[in-house]
This record gives C-alpha cells, sequence and structure tokens, in this order.
C-alpha cells in the first residue's frame, strides 16, 4: 500500500495551524498557505510541523474555484488525504476538486485518524451529541472539508526536522467571473481561525449600530471578533466574522458570545472553546446551557460597562 | 419533453431541497441515523431562491422558472411549494440507488437535470438546511461547465449576465458574469412570498417530470467511504455560574484582561 501522504491547503497562516491539526501526527505532510511570499511566513508558521511548506503568494484566499483549481489539482491528485478550510472559498474548490478530479467529500471533519490503515473522519452531527465516523478505503484520495478544534502549534507534535519552505508560481486558471467593484481595505482586527479568545455578537445585540461597541472591546482585549449567521446574513457584519457550521470553527481558551442564543449550527462552530461566557437576557438558551458562566444581563449594558472597565484600565 | 421550453428567453432553474424541518435533523434509530420520522418540507433557503427567481421573471429578465430537486418520491412536497409560489414547471430526479448519493453524484444529477430543463441560470441555496458539504453548488458548477458565484445577496439579469453582490468573507463585492452559470444564494436581502391557499390546492396533485438515474445517463460512482460507526459523545454535566450585570462585567473584565497578558 503506498504511504498516506496528506496534503492541506490553507487560505491564511493561522487557518493553517488550525488545520494542520486535524492531520495524524504520523502522516507525512505537506501544507500549501495561499495568499502569502514565502519570505512573509512568519516564524510560528515556518515552526509547524509539516515536511514542506509551499507559500502560493499569486492566490488570494477567495480566489474562485476555476482560478485555484487548475493551480493545485497535480498536488491534490498525488496526495492520499487533502484537508481544506470550511470557508466558502474552501468549500467551492472543493466541490470542483471532487467533481473534477472524482474525489469522495467529507465534511464537518473535526477529527482524522488511521486505523489498521484506513483513515477514519469524525463529523459531529445532532448538536454535538453525537459524532458520525467514516471510513475511507485504503488508497481512496478523498477531500476533507476540517472543523479544526485544536492548532497544531497547541499540540505537543514531535518534529524531526524543519519544514522546507519553497514558493511556487504556476499555472492558475482564469475567473469568469468579473469583480467590478470590491469592498475597501482589509478585514480589520484579530482573524477568527486559532484566535485564542473570540467575543461573538447575535440578534441579541439589537442591530448594527451597536456593533462597533463589540469591536472596540475586541481590539482592546486582542480578540477576534465573531457572529451568528443572523448578524451576518442581516449584513450587521461581514461574513468573515461567522462562526459556526457555515463560517469559521473555533476553539479559542474563551469565548464569549452576547446575544447569541445559539442555534445548532453556531454551536457545532464553538463548542469546543475552553471557557465559554454567554451575555444573555434568556438563561434558558442554548448557549447557556453550553456556558460555564451566563450573565444574566443586557448585551448592550454589559459591553458599555465592560468597555468603560478596559478604557480606565 | 422539454417541449414547453421557449425558443428565445431565460430559464431560470431552482434547485430545492425536501429536508427534516422544525429542529430535528436527524434521529438516532438502532444504532444508525435516520431521516425517518423527522417532518420534512421544502428548505426555507431555497424558498429564497425560488422567490429570486420569480421576482427575476416578473422583471421580465426570464420567462420560465423550473424547480428541480434531487430526493426520495417524497421530495415532490418541496417541488409543490415552489409550484405554489409560481415557479412554472417542476422536475423531481428520483431513483433508490441514489439514496445516500455523494457530493459528486448529486452535484452530477442536478447539473444533468438542469441542461435538460434548457436553463441558463441555476439558483441553489449556498448549503442545506440538513448540514450538508456546502460545496454542491461549486460541484454542479463543475459538472456543467459554468461560472460560479457564491454567497450572492441581491442581484439582477441584463443583456444575458448577472451583476450581483457577493460576500466570500472580504465584504460585499459587487460582481457580473455572462450566463449560463450556477449561482448560490444566502438569506437576508430576499423575503420569500407566502402562497395563495388557491395555488397551494391547485398544486396539491401536480406530478413533476419525473427521471430516474438511468434517464440522465448518470451512474454511482463507488463512493470510496462509508460511515462506520456512530458514537454517542458524553455530555458533561454543566450547572453554570449566573451572575448579575455588574458581577458579569467584573467577571469578563477579570477574563480578558489575564488573556491579554499572555499575548
Amino acid at each position: 500500500m503506498a504511504e498516506t501522504r496528506a496534503l492541506v491547503i490553507a487560505p491564511d497562516e493561522a487557518s493553517a495551524d488550525a488545520l494542520l491539526g486535524l492531520v495524524p501526527a504520523e502522516l507525512p505532510t505537506e501544507l500549501v498557505v495561499l495568499d502569502v511570499a514565502a519570505d512573509d511566513l512568519t516564524p510560528a508558521t515556518r515552526g509547524l510541523p509539516a515536511d514542506r511548506i509551499v507559500a502560493v503568494p499569486q492566490l488570494p484566499a477567495t480566489s474562485d474555484a476555476e482560478v485555484a483549481g487548475p493551480f493545485l489539482r497535480e498536488r491534490v491528485a498525488s496526495a492520499q488525504l487533502v484537508v481544506l478550510d470550511s470557508s466558502q472559498a474552501g468549500r467551492d474548490l472543493a466541490g470542483w476538486l471532487a467533481v473534477t478530479l472524482d474525489l469522495p467529500l467529507v465534511w464537518a471533519i473535526d477529527a482524522l485518524r488511521q486505523v489498521d490503515g484506513h483513515l477514519q473522519a469524525d463529523r459531529v452531527v445532532l448538536g454535538g451529541t453525537y459524532r458520525l465516523v467514516h471510513e475511507i478505503d485504503p488508497g481512496t484520495p478523498s477531500l476533507v472539508l476540517g472543523k479544526p478544534t485544536q492548532p497544531a502549534s497547541a499540540q505537543d507534535r514531535p518534529r524531526s526536522a524543519p519544514a522546507e519552505v519553497v514558493e511556487e508560481t504556476g499555472e492558475a486558471g482564469v475567473s469568469r467571473v468579473r469583480v467590478l467593484e470590491s469592498p475597501d481595505g482589509e478585514i480589520e482586527g484579530v482573524p477568527l481561525a486559532a484566535a485564542r479568545t473570540v467575543l461573538s455578537v447575535g440578534r441579541g445585540i439589537g442591530g448594527p449600530d451597536n456593533v462597533d461597541l463589540f469591536r472596540q472591546i475586541a481590539a482592546r482585549a486582542g480578540a477576534a471578533l465573531g457572529a451568528s449567521r443572523v448578524a451576518v446574513d442581516s449584513g450587521w457584519v461581514s461574513f468573515a466574522h461567522q462562526v459556526g457550521q457555515t463560517g469559521t470553527a473555533v476553539a479559542p481558551d474563551l469565548y464569549v458570545a452576547f446575544g447569541i442564543s445559539g442555534a445548532i449550527q453556531h454551536l457545532a462552530g464553538m463548542r469546543g472553546s475552553g471557557s465559554i461566557i454567554a451575555v444573555n437576557t434568556d438563561p434558558e438558551a442554548p448557549m447557556c446551557r453550553l456556558a460555564e458562566i451566563v450573565v444574566n444581563a443586557d448585551a448592550i449594558e454589559v459591553a458599555e460597562g465592560l468597555l468603560k472597565r478596559l478604557a480606565n484600565r | 419533453m422539454d417541449t414547453t421550453t421557449p425558443a428565445s428567453g431565460t430559464t431560470i432553474a431552482v434547485a430545492v431541497k425536501h429536508v427534516p424541518v422544525g429542529g430535528a435533523f436527524l434521529r438516532v434509530q438502532s444504532g444508525g441515523l435516520t431521516r425517518d420520522g423527522v417532518s420534512h418540507g421544502i428548505d426555507p433557503l431555497n424558498e429564497v431562491a425560488v422567490e429570486w427567481a420569480l421576482q427575476a421573471r416578473e422583471a421580465g429578465a426570464a420567462d420560465r422558472v423550473v424547480a428541480i430537486s434531487l430526493g426520495p418520491p417524497a421530495a415532490v412536497d418541496a417541488l409543490r411549494r415552489a409550484l405554489a409560489m409560481g415557479a412554472d414547471e417542476a422536475v423531481l430526479v428520483t431513483d433508490p440507488t441514489f439514496a445516500g448519493a455523494d457530493v459528486r453524484a448529486t452535484a452530477r444529477a442536478l447539473a444533468a437535470a438542469t441542461e435538460r430543463s434548457g436553463a441558463r441560470l441555476l439558483v441553489a441555496g449556498y448549503e442545506s438546511l440538513d448540514g450538508s458539504s456546502g460545496a454542491v453548488p461549486a460541484a454542479v458548477a463543475a459538472s456543467l461547465g459554468w461560472p460560479l458565484v457564491s454567497r450572492f445577496s441581491a442581484g439582477a439579469i441584463h443583456g444575458g449576465a448577472l451583476r450581483a453582490t457577493r460576500d466570500l468573507g472580504a465584504g460585499p463585492t459587487t460582481i457580473e458574469v455572462d450566463l449560463p452559470a450556477v449561482v448560490s444564494i444566502v438569506e437576508g436581502h430576499v423575503t420569500p412570498r407566502f402562497p395563495k391557499l388557491k395555488d397551494v390546492v391547485r398544486t396539491r396533485s401536480v406530478q413533476p417530470t419525473t427521471y430516474s438515474g438511468a434517464d440522465l445517463g448518470l451512474s454511482l460512482p463507488t463512493s470510496g467511504e462509508r460511515v462506520v460507526d456512530l458514537v454517542e459523545v458524553a455530555q458533561p454535566p454543566r450547572e453554570p455560574t449566573i451572575l448579575d450585570l455588574e458581577a458579569g462585567i467584573e467577571e469578563l473584565f477579570a477574563r480578558l484582561t489575564q488573556g491579554a497578558s499572555r499575548g
């Protein structure tokens, strides 16, 4: 049987750390990081437990699948396990690869392991009360959309040698989608993937005008700003902030949920957090049943008081 | 077949899925997961897609809306909902061998049915309610060789192209794509209409055009992966500490500043 080789395709360095945390430690692993030049990789990324790190500066993280796909297809075709992130661009790339290379695809995977030469992949279902164990045939290359819970850097992984770091340019595809108008600037603040503290907002914060209050708290606390699907779909914050099944899966040391009742899809993306604090006027909300501490008060009042405390520190 | 396809004008296909609704998506039954005994209906996100297509037709940008579903015979309910809302036709791809079809098989079936419908635009939800991969629209686009626009919220068809707003994470972006294309829609900008009672009654016994896998020239790939186990996850009993406003602010302050000191 051919040696199982893993390929991780990450849209950024934080996701690289998170996704690598899913790969069984014994597998030879190649890590592809998009949107970054080899010279710009941080020492932390260079120290990740991969055998080879491939920086691909020419592909933005949100590249269309028909742009990134042709660039990556040969590399994917020669790997046995391909781990992608569950962002929309990751899902689109996975869908493109599944059809183009005729590969099976499993999703929402929070654990991978080798059992007697078979690869097993766990998917959390029924709001985290059960896990579905998939088994992948030996020798069948497969695509995995990851929902990582523990970054590689937070695990005690033995490393034999530093990763070989290379930069690659190649033949990317051409998008048939014309971008007429892009948003200004970059997403502000700490990225969600691999953040150690996440402050998330939901319906209970009342409206888009109140988001800035939470941005300020997050900035002062060095935390990432997260959001429920309701807050994102209502246009209060951009999709980059969405935590959950559709957005980013997070497992920080501390997760604070302001005014989030806790839909199953949201809980699926954050239930692995170390400590959960729910700020909610309804102590019966599903989020409060998951929380270690419930602050039974109005989210805005709590946030205003908290910002005042942080500002006077 | 497809004699109703207009010689000119644009047909929009809308992918609809019959999903478990009302909270419970799946049930545990004799050690496995089942959808039996869970109430089903059209995925609410698909109603948004149908509404968008109907509005495009009403604006004169399309002249026909076809709802397409892949699923068991009971999926006809989701299609009838789309018809009651105002879709012109319904297509059901149903085949016992497709039960548990993977992303590839699902995408190829939807692609084949879309092609047969004569549509130049397929509108899907960005993911389905029952915890899907969210990769099917991209896989359908790859099957058809059409470009993909993911997560659009608003958009209009003009002169053979779709101009739309999408957000892939960097904020709202205005894009344009020539048809044919596959697009996935998000909630938030289009509110689905509620069908009139007379339309619900009128469509209650409508039979969709039905295809089997063989009709569409499809065979199921050997999946290469299977579910081997369902394991209950131990839930640590948790009795949360309840704090009031003042104590809550102090606790959050202490936790957040403690975190900051570690960088």
